[in-house]
């Protein structure tokens, strides 16, 4: 399929900018996901690679061809709308034939075609229905069905399972990365689920207020975002972002919470030198932080915290933990069944090589 | 750069195209009305021209048609009696009409709704076709050439939108109301008068505008109806100057005077149904 | 018997207040209708009123004036119908797209709705005059900013029943555009914007848009349009009435068979045969219309 290149793009509504200086390349067969709160400019700039929305400034290329001056009809590029965009009055056939009948494919081709999409979307036994007598995921599977059937270059998927309940958005996750592993096609994929975003793509490029803040593969994303932003926004329950000080002493380098201490681990000293006795932004993740009775022996020795339950929150196979030490409040993602009791102790291990330190200023990640 | 090419082009093309269509519509819709002022207000060497071509604009505009309009008896009696006319006619159709409605929309016995389309699809037979029958039958009843004749024939027509436009403002208010005045011992008539009527107001005095306004406008049953007696309707004045002394400037003037006040009132009948007073009735 | 007196007896005030209205609109329609059929089919003879007969309808065929109207009638009813559909989807099509000062433009294309259909027919009557008149000195290139000379003579648009009914149509057009526009605008604005997306990123063009999503679409609105419409050109009155006198229609001959042959059998014969024009012609429109719509999907 095609490679797809936004170079500096930038649009505005009158004075207000939406997307500022957008850079990204989709490589061919690459699964991208642009990910972002509402309004942060995925959809905008999705539309803009579909050719619905002129761009104020910038280049988008189309395998190496200059696709700015080349009307939507015309870029060889399909788009699966959150809302299906199903024709009322065509039946499933009609709605899957459309792109191809305007392309003038013999009829025969057609029919072969429609034949390829219906099994490869499940719809068979429903090529003679209309929209209006179809469920929400059937819907769904025929709007991909249109788009795939006229082979793009380049699949767009505007938030197509935000309309689907529960059950059925984890069925069609599975399906989209099915059909993505077997037909080899470059996707890209908006959406403001980041779990979705996680579990689909090769590359994530998370979106904030019309900049692209990072670009990179899920676990790059996870494991070290580059500001406090795509911290907080990827994961579930979110990072615990707590004001904090560098300080050292001459046991080593510490970060200080004011309630309590936690020991930097060496790995992480030679970047943290410049912010002594500085103040930063100390992130770790609720699933970093473990009870003590499950935490498995490894070198994080000082970085055993008593601590205070404030609400538990049972989700069947783990708990969602608040809890309080002076003036920190921090969610723990721990295992079901793990002995926390509201306004009871606890002690839980911090893994400080899974902690973040970002720069107070910045926001940026000083670690990582 | 960017955006050179011929999609742009052609988009531009089409939007001139647009911009046409909406400059010859807006110039089709506004010239007849354009001619009705222009013609009103033309002195005569503008009008009989002895073959030059009638000016776009008068030589030297005038309002002496209005003013021999305002004195010229004929005028002035056929305005009354189309005033007459129009308020009988709203009263006629307004007293039968919204007594029924409230029935129509209150009252859920089986086959109300094909009544109520009935009714309401009386509306569909054509004018043409009812006015001989009505005229024979209004001659045996000494209705021809009286203003209650061309008033019934008028609410016969005005009615059924009567019927329409107040189930549509019953439909809004709840029922809640006429059950609580129920509860507390009026009778249905008293509780109807006394506490729906009042809340309907609004509503159905936009139907009494519009009954007022078709009242006001109608040729055909007038024209038949008071063809050869001494009253006349302003439409059938119109007629009437039209096949005797067909002076344009004349015509033109009560032209005016007869439409002013129903485009005026319209616009405001419809901007206050937009408001949504009237929301469920007209679609 | 009971359960009749039951429910009369619960519903007895609404009965009550809603008889009136029932009676006088119900009582007349039939009233006229009766009458329609005693006076078409009633002869006025020496010997006395002769009912039942078909005289007038046999005579009416055999009259040259009568055949002329109809065939008229119809000619005015096939080419108006289709033509105040095409004005309507042209209206609505323009004012569809969003713009600045739309709502504005809307309002004034209400206007011809507004103003008395007298009144429209009066001004068509002073702007088509002949030999003088705005439309002639127009053609005939007599003003400035339109210099072209379409013809060297002026037309006398009341003098050929070509002229006179074209002149009526425009304006029976000219004031329904509103009511077609309206319902079109209606069905245009209830397709949704992301459909025309979704059909452009699969290629298709502006008209390939328009011809398979539009159109398909818009066709209940169409044949509400079509329907209603050619209920309202059967039976126009006052256009023909003030433009065209010399070239009745049929509407126009019962006012002629009434006032002018004094013969109110013949205007009703007249009258029923309009009628069963109408209801026909509607069954008939009716269902061609449903038959294309099943065909239309099809492809």
């Amino acid at each position: 399929m095609a490679i797809v290149r936004l170079q500096r793009i930038n649009k505005s509504y009158g004075d207000l900018q939406v997307i500022r200086d957008l850079d990204l390349v989709v490589d061919d067969g690459e699964f991208v996901t642009m990910v972002g709160p509402s309004g942060c400019g995925k959809s905008t700039t999705l539309r803009m690679i579909a050719g619905l929305e002129e761009m104020t400034s910038g280049q988008i290329y189309i395998d190496d061809v200059l696709a700015n001056p080349i009307p939507a009809k015309d870029r060889d590029v399909s788009m699966v709308f959150q809302s299906y965009a199903l024709f009322p009055h065509m039946t499933v056939s009609e709605n899957i034939a459309f792109g191809l009948k305007i392309k003038k494919y013999p009829r025969g081709a057609i029919l072969k075609k429609i034949e390829w999409a219906v099994s490869l979307l499940n719809l068979q036994g429903l090529e003679t229905r209309l929209p209006k007598d179809l469920s929400g995921g059937q819907r769904q599977r025929v709007a991909l069905a249109r788009a795939l059937v006229v082979e793009p270059r380049v699949l767009l998927l505007d938030e197509p399972l935000s309309n689907l309940d529960a059950t059925l958005r984890l069925k069609m996750r599975a399906e989209l990365k099915r059909i993505h592993k077997r037909l080899g096609a470059t996707i890209i994929y908006v959406t403001h689920d980041q779990v979705e975003a996680m579990s689909l793509s090769d590359r994530v490029a998370v979106m904030h207020e019309g900049t692209l803040v990072q670009v990179g593969p899920p676990l790059d994303i996870y494991n070290a975002p580059q500001d406090t932003f795509v911290a907080g926004f990827v994961g579930s329950p979110s990072m615990n972002l707590l004001s904090a000080k560098i300080i050292r002493k001459d046991t080593g380098f510490f970060v200080d919470l004011k309630a309590f201490e936690l020991v930097l681990p060496e790995g992480h000293r030679p970047r943290c030198v410049s912010y002594v006795d500085q103040e930063v932004v100390f992130g770790i993740r609720p699933e970093h932080i473990y009870h003590r009775g499950s935490w498995k022996t490894k070198s994080s020795a000082g970085n055993t915290i008593d601590v205070v339950v404030d609400v538990v929150e049972p989700l069947g196979d783990r708990d969602i933990v608040e809890v309080k030490k002076g003036d920190a409040n921090l969610t723990l993602l721990l295992e079901a069944g793990a002995e926390a009791t509201p306004d009871r102790a606890m002690t839980v291990v911090f893994d400080m090589e899974k902690a973040h330190v970002f720069d107070k200023k910045t926001q940026r990640n000083i670690i990582h | 750069m960017k955006e050179r090419g011929t999609p742009m082009a052609r988009i531009r093309a089409s939007k001139v195209l647009w911009f046409m269509g909406i400059i010859l519509m807006i110039l089709v819709v506004l010239v007849p009305i354009f001619i009705m002022f222009k013609y009103a207000i033309s002195d005569r060497s503008s009008v009989v021209t002895g073959g030059m071509p009638i000016p776009l604009w008068p030589y030297h505009p005038t309002m002496e048609q209005f003013r021999g309009l305002m004195s010229m008896d004929a005028f002035v009696r056929s305005a009354l009696t189309s005033m007459k006319v129009a308020l009988l006619a709203v009263m006629i159709s307004l007293v039968m009409g919204t007594p029924a409605a409230y029935a129509l929309v209150r009252y859920r016995f089986p086959g109300i709704m094909v009544l109520a389309t009935l009714l309401i699809s009386v509306r569909l037979f054509p004018d043409i076709v009812s006015v001989v029958p009505i005229v024979e039958i209004f001659t045996k009843l000494g209705l021809v050439n009286t203003v209650w004749g061309v008033a019934m024939a008028h609410a016969l027509l005005s009615t059924p939108y009567v019927i329409f436009i107040a189930m549509g403002v019953f439909e809004t208010i709840p029922k809640d109301l006429d059950e609580q005045a129920q509860i507390l011992g009026a009778s249905r008539f008293y509780s109807f008068t006394r506490i729906i009527l009042p809340v309907a107001l609004p509503g159905l005095a936009a139907a009494a505008i519009y009954v007022f306004l078709l009242s006001w406008d109608e040729f055909i049953f007038a024209y038949f109806l008071l063809a050869f007696g001494g009253l006349s309707t302003l439409p059938v004045m119109l007629q009437k100057v039209l096949s005797w002394t067909p002076q344009h400037n004349l015509l033109a003037a009560i032209s005016v005077l007869l439409s002013v006040p129903v485009v005026i009132f319209t616009f405001v009948v419809q901007r206050y149904m937009q408001t949504g007073a009237v929301a469920g009735a007209v679609k | 018997m009971t359960r009749i007196r039951h429910l009369a007896k619960t519903n007895l005030f609404g009965i009550v207040i809603l008889a009136p209205a029932a009676l006088y609109l119900l009582g007349f329609l039939l009233i006229i209708l009766f009458k329609v059929l005693e006076l078409a089919f009633t002869r006025v003879s020496p010997q006395g009123p002769l009912f039942p007969t078909a005289h007038h309808f046999v005579a009416l065929s055999r009259n040259p004036e009568f055949r002329q109207a109809f065939v008229r009638t119809v000619w005015f009813t096939l080419i108006g119908t289709p033509l105040e559909l095409i004005v309507g989807l042209v209206a609505a099509l323009l004012l569809v797209q969003a713009f600045k000062g739309r709502g504005v433009i809307r309002s004034l294309m209400i206007l011809p709705l507004t103003i008395p259909t007298i009144v429209t027919a009066i001004m068509l009557y002073i702007m088509f005059d002949f030999p003088g008149g705005h439309v002639n000195d127009i053609l005939m290139g007599r003003h400035a900013f339109f210099p072209f000379q379409v013809m060297s003579h002026p037309v006398d648009w009341r003098g050929s029943g070509f002229f006179a009914l074209m002149v009526s149509l425009f304006g029976k057009v000219w004031r329904d555009m509103p009511i077609s526009m309206l319902i079109i605008l209606a069905g245009l604005q209830a397709i949704g914007q992301d459909q025309y997306e979704a059909a452009q990123t699969l290629g298709a063009s502006a008209s390939q848009r328009f011809l398979r999503i539009t159109l398909p679409l818009l066709t209940p609105a169409m044949s509400t349009v079509l329907v209603l419409r050619s209920v309202e050109v059967w039976k126009e009155f006052i256009f023909p009435f003030i433009l065209a006198g010399s070239y009745p229609l049929l509407a126009t001959l019962i006012e002629r068979a009434y006032h002018e042959w004094r013969n109110p059998n013949e205007a009703s014969a007249i009258a029923l045969i309009l009628l069963a024009l109408i209801i026909v012609s509607t069954i008939l429109v009716f269902h061609v219309l449903k038959w294309l719509r099943k065909r239309l999907v099809k492809v």
